[in-house]
């Protein structure tokens, strides 16, 4: 596991469970530039395929995130994986709505279910 | 009395602690073995302060700190720390207790600490109180390109939106989103005339460019202007930068299929999505928002 200031990130697998913290509102530009590193080089190494986001920790996010979600999943796309999304707070969910990513990836109620629809990914 | 609960596993500690808060005006002492009792104790009937041990069986001093931290954000906790486990303190801060004693230094600093710790949640208290009496504010911010004022003043907006009542708890949250995205809006691309491509590409090179324009002309003398009037009935939130403008008719739809995977569009998105009315000037560098609160607006017409 390796935790960051605003972003957590755990490896099962070939799958990279990234998961914003409480913390992930209050980042900093200085913050974001050292997290962003962090998950590009994790994802872009040779054991991740799949990243599931895991948005239990967070009760609302913006366009920063949503940036980074597609962002994820085109990397994870380049080495033939995909994303998955989990544990979005009911305005998480109307704010993946409104952006049409729940037509893009899965969005499931728990960490669990996402990494199980991975396997067959 | 304020209530202050005392956790740890060890019942000499728990003495010892007790004793010491015995000497504390206005203070009644309660007691819990470990973070799991303390947290059933506080969600029946939340203590005015919780002083914590770290190493705990069940639920350590940090988990209990992030549990209270995020359901009971009006409890404040200390929390006791042992040789070597300054990191763990480091990380409680960070992660919202109130402070930490060492347990070496408990003779010293405890009784010090929760009286300091009492007095400024009791000013909390009484700052609270005093702004359920409030019912319109008028605010005029004049920001610099500080990007770490956007959550200052997306909290401080947060809490004026929630005493004035202008909405439920997650009609808040969906404000705050798109003011949020107003605020970066205009800083980012207004400002700093930075693209979301640029924002989104090498991390490196973007770090490197946000410092270039944080201190270069014409970019550092630029300002943010915000306008706030909220009160129960309505709330306007206009932002203004002093760059150049954009046409926000000629932002690609994000929801087209066609743009889904293209980092750029979404905060106008969330912010026509969330608030009831969004208006741009002709030169496009400030944007008014409005949400209005039916229930009031209901009530008022009835």
């Amino acid at each position: 596991m390796s935790e960051g200031k605003h972003v957590r990130l755990e490896q099962e697998g070939d799958t990279l469970i990234v998961t914003p913290l409480f913390t992930f509102s209050r980042f900093t530009e200085g913050d974001l530039v050292g997290e962003w590193n962090r998950i590009l080089n994790r994802i872009d190494s040779d054991e991740i395929k799949h990243v599931v986001v895991d948005l239990g920790h967070i009760p609302y996010f913006g366009s920063t995130l949503l940036d980074w979600m597609v962002q994820m999943w085109k990397r994870a796309q380049g080495k033939g994986g995909t994303l998955a999304v989990c544990s979005a707070s009911q305005v998480g969910r109307e704010v993946l709505g409104v952006a049409k990513f729940d037509t893009l990836w899965g969005i499931y109620g728990s960490r669990q279910e996402a990494k199980e629809s991975l396997l067959n990914a | 009395m304020s209530t202050v609960l005392v956790v740890d596993d060890s019942a000499v500690d728990r003495r010892l602690v007790g004793g010491m808060l015995a000497k504390v005006s206005g203070v009644d002492v309660d007691f819990a073995a470990d973070g799991k009792e303390a947290l059933r104790k506080v969600q029946t009937s939340p203590p005015a302060l919780v002083i914590t041990d770290l190493v705990m069986p069940e639920m350590n001093g940090l988990e209990l700190v992030s549990a209270i931290v995020e359901q009971y954000p009006q409890v404040p906790v200390i929390l006791m720390t042992g040789k070597g486990s300054e990191d763990i303190a480091v990380r409680a801060l960070q992660a919202g207790a109130a402070s930490y004693v060492p347990k070496t230094a408990l003779h010293h600093l405890l009784v010090e600490t929760v009286t300091d710790v009492l007095a400024m949640t009791r000013d909390l208290f009484s700052r609270q109180r005093l702004m359920e009496g409030l019912k319109t504010g008028r605010f005029s911010f004049l920001l610099t390109n500080d990007a770490d004022m956007i959550p200052t003043l997306i909290s401080y907006v947060q809490s004026i939106v929630i005493s004035i009542g202008l909405c439920d708890e997650a009609d808040v949250i969906r404000v705050c989103i798109a003011l949020e995205e107003a605020l970066r809006n205009a800083m980012f691309h207004g400002n700093l005339e930075i693209t979301s491509e640029q924002r989104e590409g090498d991390a490196e090179a973007y770090a490197a460019l946000l410092a270039h324009r944080t201190t270069s002309e014409p970019w550092q003398s630029r300002r943010l202007h915000v306008q706030l009037t909220i009160s129960k009935r309505s709330g306007t939130f206009t932002v203004r930068d002093e760059g150049p403008g954009f046409d926000p008719t000629k932002l690609p739809d994000p929801t087209d299929p066609a743009n889904l995977e293209k980092v750029s569009g979404r905060g106008l998105l969330l912010m026509r999505t969330f608030m009831d009315e969004v208006r741009f000037n002709t030169s496009g560098n400030q944007v008014t928002m409005v949400k209005t609160n039916p229930v009031a607006v209901e009530g008022a017409a009835a």
